[in-house]
């Protein structure tokens, strides 16, 4: 869509005539705007009252937020419009659902279950990390009693917690099976169910924690080629066009680059 | 993850990277949007993407509006656009918004003057002032109705605001170093958390945070250059409702 006159828009809105603009702009946008909602929630509803909620927060304070748009700037405006509506959306999600809130099932676990928890499932730490973090709080805590305490609050999931959790950690489950599979062309990888092998499971996790330190210590350039790919699923063309990198083959190459680094990191 | 955009889980899940707050340090919307646009140079663009490494919401942002860019535009319902369209009021002042606390505060003095000079002991004092207008205050300071119309009317209008969240610190027109900046807040029954929020005198965002307890300071990489800011509380309660404070002007200047 190509962006029609804003400067004369935008000082439309400004004047007396500000309602008659209003409805040229939503006559042109309105799409835009719609698209933004409905690629926010399935939810036909959900995205009709999202798309509402845009309208009137655009439209709130004499078009502020339109208004704040600087038409002499590099960025087009349907993509700024794209970037407010999406960030429009996070706040009528919030004001609808409040923020994240911790599983209530951890209400009722002990104090050294609680601190597993969040080692472990939470911020996904290696077993040696856990014990560093866990000790001064219960000294004596050892291998054995940890796994067992690991083994308890896994139990004590249900498979939409274990599958919530799960989809925290996309980026390094992706990643994983793209170290296997030496392939930087599949980004989406079977998150397995492991719950029948606990043994499986815990070399599983000691696994996701060492892979995501090893993430940690790659420069800024090398994450985000991997998070673009793997976290966030883009088409190697889409980040060779994002990054500036030129095609998808040298996007292609780089991955395989760090991949490579990270396998080395790795053993 | 399959090809279709990743929708965010809700927070009773636990939410994901996608749900991520934005921050005080994210890149501005118009930033971003050139970014997506590949209209940066490249000390731009090595500057978004430093950024994008470390923060889950841009990231999220930038690969939605990457999607939508790929994608078809769908047709909008038409209801759905004619009450878009009865969504916009009449253009109000632009600076309204800023200046009605200063008009309130305006009111409010003009209202504790007249009653203090209508109060009985002000009556009761020896009288200095011409013989034509003592009448006229005594008259009305023994009229009751009249004094206590407005101070009902003032109890009302307190118990209606006591749901409303009170910023405690910072007061109206302090003027603070950066190092003694600290928000102060009245609780707010069924609250499950507050949102705080720190605009420019232009309306721009400098900082926000959530938290459930009753006070936050600002980080200390935020840095606030002298001038006027404006803060308000936003109280989230259960049940969905927000409640939200009248915005508080606040001066930061670095030596006092």
């Amino acid at each position: 869509m190509g962006d029609p006159n804003i400067a004369t828009l935008q000082k439309e809105l400004r004047s007396s005539n500000g309602l008659a603009a209003w409805e040229t702009f939503l006559g042109i946008y309105s799409p835009v705007l719609y698209q933004t909602a409905v690629a926010y929630s399935d939810d036909e509803d959900e995205a009709a009252d999202c798309y509402l909620y845009i309208c009137e927060q655009l439209s709130r304070n004499g078009f502020r937020r339109l208004l704040k748009f600087k038409p002499e700037g590099s960025a087009s405006f349907t993509t700024w419009l794209r970037v407010v509506g999406r960030n429009l959306c996070y706040d009528w999600h919030r004001s609808h659902s409040g923020r994240r809130r911790p599983f209530k099932l951890l209400q009722v676990l002990s104090e050294l279950e609680r601190g597993v928890y969040d080692c472990r499932f939470e911020r996904g730490l290696s077993e040696d990390e856990t014990l560093n973090q866990l000790r001064p709080a219960f000294p004596g805590l050892g291998a054995p009693q940890l796994h067992e305490v690991e083994r308890r609050v896994e139990d004590s999931l249900g498979s939409r917690q274990r599958w919530i959790l799960s989809t925290r950690q996309i980026l390094f489950f992706n990643l994983n099976a793209a170290l296997a599979t030496d392939s930087s062309q599949d980004g989406a990888a079977q998150i397995a169910d492991l719950r029948s092998n606990q043994e499986a499971l815990f070399a599983a996790r000691e696994q996701r924690a060492q892979l995501k330190k090893s993430v940690a210590s790659l420069s800024e350039e090398e994450r985000l080629m991997l998070q673009l790919r793997f976290e966030e699923d883009l088409s190697l063309e889409t980040i060779a066009g994002l990054t500036g990198l030129g095609d998808a083959q040298r996007v292609h190459r780089r991955i395989r680059v760090v991949l490579e680094k990270l396998r080395t990191k790795m053993q | 993850m399959t090809e279709k955009e990743s929708k965010p889980r809700s927070p009773e899940d636990g939410g994901n990277q996608d749900f991520a707050s934005r921050a005080w340090n994210c890149p501005k919307d118009d930033a971003i949007a050139a970014y997506v646009d590949g209209n940066v140079d490249a000390t731009e663009r090595s500057r978004v993407e430093s950024h994008l490494a470390d923060c889950a919401h841009c990231r999220g942002l930038v690969a939605a509006v990457v999607r939508m860019k790929e994608r078809e535009l769908p047709a909008v319902p038409l209801q759905l656009k004619q009450r878009a369209v009865g969504l916009a009021t009449p253009r109000t002042r632009r600076m309204q918004w800023i200046l009605w606390p200063v008009v309130a505060a305006g009111a409010a003095s003009v209202l504790i003057l007249t009653l203090w000079t209508r109060s009985p002991q002000q009556v009761n004092l020896p009288s200095t002032t011409p013989a034509a207008t003592a009448p006229t205050v005594i008259a009305k300071s023994e009229s009751a109705p009249a004094l206590r119309q407005p101070s009902g009317q003032v109890e009302r209008n307190l118990a209606a605001s006591s749901h409303l969240p009170v910023l405690i610190f910072p007061q109206e027109n302090n003027v603070l170093t950066p190092q003694r900046l600290e928000f102060k807040w009245k609780a707010i029954p069924q609250s499950r958390y507050y949102e705080i929020r720190v605009v420019t005198a232009d309306g721009d965002l400098v900082w926000s945070a959530q938290s459930e307890n009753l006070n936050l300071k600002p980080p200390s990489n935020l840095q606030l250059k002298d001038g006027p800011y404006f803060v308000w509380i936003s109280a989230y309660i259960e049940g969905g409702a927000t409640q939200k404070s009248a915005p508080v002007r606040f001066v930061v200047r670095a030596s006092r």
